[in-house]
């Protein structure tokens, strides 16, 4: 069974921009142009039933005025004629308006009401009973199966009321129309919106491809540097951030192997030199010269040894063992330590060793770094140091800093070699001194991972200060060690 | 380390070996001494051994450069040779190995391909350090015999006492001022005293060919 989550599964939960562009864009899209086109439309309804209305009561005020004189002119007539007030035949007339009326077609009915309950005039479509019990103004009404909108207007002088009123379905269809006239190029629109923001997002995200692209067929031996142009604002400090991480890259292998070949390099200097020592030994026939030969193939063992040795713990010199956070140690007391410790090496050459420690002064970091870089130190000073020489350790702190300070009275490094001496397997005067060139590197390395200062000066003993700054670590914060 | 053991092994086969510690001091020994191979460390301190070598070549120094390097890829050695070494070994090196190389390029650099230096009824062997005289063994110190070979080598020129000082001892050796006159004593005790003639106030010479 395998546990690795299926590729999909994890294609399917990586965010992706696209999808969100597209999932954003789009709805937010078809929300405000749906908010539009809902506006247009209940703006457009209400225009329509005002101009309905207004239409309506235009209409009405026209028959009334046409109509209640011309009923009036043919009721005298009538009366002059048969002295008979009867009632116009309301099929009649209308039939011989409706000519006139026509353009209202059947959607536009209308009744002619004389003293409240005679329908003198009516349409052909419009019922014999009252529109509306209202006497003036709007109101919806249903009748024959249809809603319509119907207006009345009396004329109380003649006793005349007018209803008109229009079919509500003529003006739903009017509606139906324009919102389906709004709301189609949405329903096109839309599919070919979400097309494009697919496609642009795709399109403007190439350039990402691209560099995954160059970044894919970096070789780890040699990086290079992505090429900035044509590559968009967005992405460009992910390809700064790419580019300053392969340099980066680039001079920690460049370093890296220039390590390796110089290890080798002098790993088997040494090595060459015993077997030819030990050559020498072997076919030497006088008893002192191969005793001799063989006295150098000791030491140059124990020079390998050492080599080894320093080449190791260059190697195990690792930025992550140093604990910022680690338990405070008094420098003071950790070089008293040393000293005493190398006080023996010291003795044989008769060098007149003194500390000076405004005890205690805390350092935070690993203990283990701390102690070979103060043995470093201290072995070179001893190292460099002639017969009845003298060395000064001094320990104080100044400001928030600790102040390591080791002078000797050896023969110093002239200024212009004390930036070299820190590089690896540098040795100033090779051969003069026992060495690998390696001491001095360990002791930038381990300055550089906590964040130290080393300085190397002149002593006013005559030879090499080498000053160490130490960021303090206060006593009050650093008593209660976890 | 190496250059000491480098010196006491090349001495114990009759060399005379001057040892020097950087380039610069490479550079000024070749200027004022008179060598017959050069074994060049690469990695010296102040100035490279390839840039020794290059200076030596583009001086127009024609001795055989032997390089001795800790870097073993190829485009290491190709640059080393294409700077104008003859040969290189590489660190760590057998003793016997770099003596036979060394007596090859000596060999070449004196235009023969036979190891063997016959001259009448002499017989030489660089490599086993042996000589015969009419098939029979002499017996030579190893001054003596880097004497006879120095001169065998030079056959029908006239060496110098110092140019034949310089093949016996190194700078550092206290030489007694006839030192060269008591071995060309001794090696005409041993192998007769026509072979090698002495010109006046010139130095010795063996003639090119052997007297029958």
């Amino acid at each position: 069974m395998s546990l690795t989550p299926a590729p999909g599964a994890a294609v399917q939960h990586a965010p992706s921009i696209r999808r969100r562009l597209f999932w954003l864009l789009l709805p937010v899209t078809l929300v405000v142009w749906l908010v539009t086109a809902l506006n247009i439309y209940s703006d457009t309804q209400k225009e329509i039933e005002e101009l309905t209305d207004a239409q309506l009561a235009e209409t009405a005020r026209a028959l009334l005025n046409l109509l209640s004189h011309e009923y009036y002119e043919e009721r005298n007539f009538l009366h002059k004629e048969e002295k008979n007030p009867v009632l116009p035949d309301t099929q009649k007339i209308p039939q011989r308006l409706a000519a006139t009326l026509h353009q209202y077609e059947q959607n536009l009915i209308f009744q002619m009401w004389v003293e409240d309950d005679d329908l003198i005039l009516r349409s052909e479509q419009a019922p014999d009973i009252r529109l509306t019990k209202k006497q003036n103004g709007f109101s919806d009404e249903n009748f024959g199966g249809h809603d319509w909108r119907v207006f009345s207007l009396s004329d109380p002088e003649h006793k005349m009321l007018v209803q008109v009123a229009e079919r509500q379905s003529k003006l739903q269809q009017l509606k139906e129309y324009i919102a389906r006239r709004i709301l189609f190029p949405v329903l096109f629109a839309l599919p070919f919106l979400a097309w494009l923001v697919w496609f642009s997002v795709g399109r403007a995200m190439r350039p990402l491809n691209r560099i995954a692209t160059e970044v894919g067929l970096q070789d780890v031996g040699s990086l290079e540097r992505i090429a900035a142009h044509r590559v968009p604002v967005e992405a460009k400090p992910l390809v700064d951030a790419l580019n300053a991480l392969f340099d980066r890259l680039q001079r920690a292998f460049e370093n890296e192997r220039r390590f390796t070949a110089d290890a080798a390099h002098e790993l088997r200097t040494p090595l060459a030199a015993l077997k030819t020592y030990a050559q020498v030994a072997s076919r030497e026939p006088d008893h002192e010269k191969r005793q001799l030969a063989l006295l150098k193939v000791i030491q140059g063992v124990d020079r390998a040894t050492h080599l080894v040795q320093q080449l190791l713990t260059l190697a195990r010199i690792d930025p992550n063992r140093w604990a910022p956070q680690g338990p405070p140690i008094d420098l003071g007391v950790l070089s008293s330590e040393r000293l005493a410790a190398m006080s023996g090496q010291a003795m044989d050459k008769q060098i007149e060793l003194s500390l000076s420690s405004t005890s205690p002064v805390y350092v935070r970091g690993d203990r283990t770094m701390l102690d070979i870089l103060i043995t470093n130190l201290l072995g070179n000073a001893i190292k460099y140091t002639p017969m009845h020489g003298a060395i000064e350790v001094d320990v104080e702190s100044v400001g928030d800093e600790v102040v390591l300070r080791i002078s000797d009275s050896g023969d110093g490094i002239p200024e212009q070699d004390r930036d070299q001496v820190f590089e690896r397997f540098y040795r100033r005067e090779r051969g003069s001194t026992p060495g690998c060139g390696l001491g001095l590197s360990i002791v930038h390395r381990i300055v550089d991972i906590m964040g130290a200062e080393i300085r190397l000066d002149d002593s006013e003993l005559g030879g090499l200060l080498v000053e160490l700054r130490i960021r303090q670590c206060m006593q009050d914060h650093g008593g209660d060690a976890k | 380390m190496l250059g000491g053991g480098l010196q006491s092994g090349l001495t114990q086969d009759g060399y005379a070996v001057d040892w020097v510690k950087d380039g610069g001091a490479a550079e000024l020994f070749l200027r004022t001494e008179e060598y017959e191979i050069v074994i060049l460390d690469l990695g010296l301190p102040k100035k490279s051994g390839l840039d020794v070598l290059k200076h030596l070549r583009s001086e127009g120094g024609d001795i055989p450069v032997m390089i001795l390097t800790a870097r073993d890829s190829v485009e290491d050695r190709v640059k080393g040779l294409d700077c104008g070494a003859d040969d290189y070994m590489i660190k760590p090196f057998d003793l016997d190995e770099l003596n036979a190389r060394i007596r090859a390029l000596m060999r070449r650099r004196s235009g023969r391909a036979e190891t063997k230096i016959t001259h009448g009824e002499l017989v030489i062997d660089p490599a086993s350090h042996t000589v015969q005289l009419g098939g029979k063994p002499v017996d030579l110190s190893p001054r003596e015999f880097t004497l006879l070979e120095k001169l065998l080598e030079s056959r029908g020129r006239v060496l110098s006492r110092s140019q034949l000082e310089q093949s016996l001892y190194s700078w550092k050796d206290e030489v007694d001022s006839n030192a060269v006159e008591v071995h060309i004593h001794h090696l005409r005790k041993k192998i007769g005293s026509e072979m090698i003639r002495t010109v006046r106030g010139v130095g010795y010479i063996i003639d090119k060919v052997a007297r029958e």
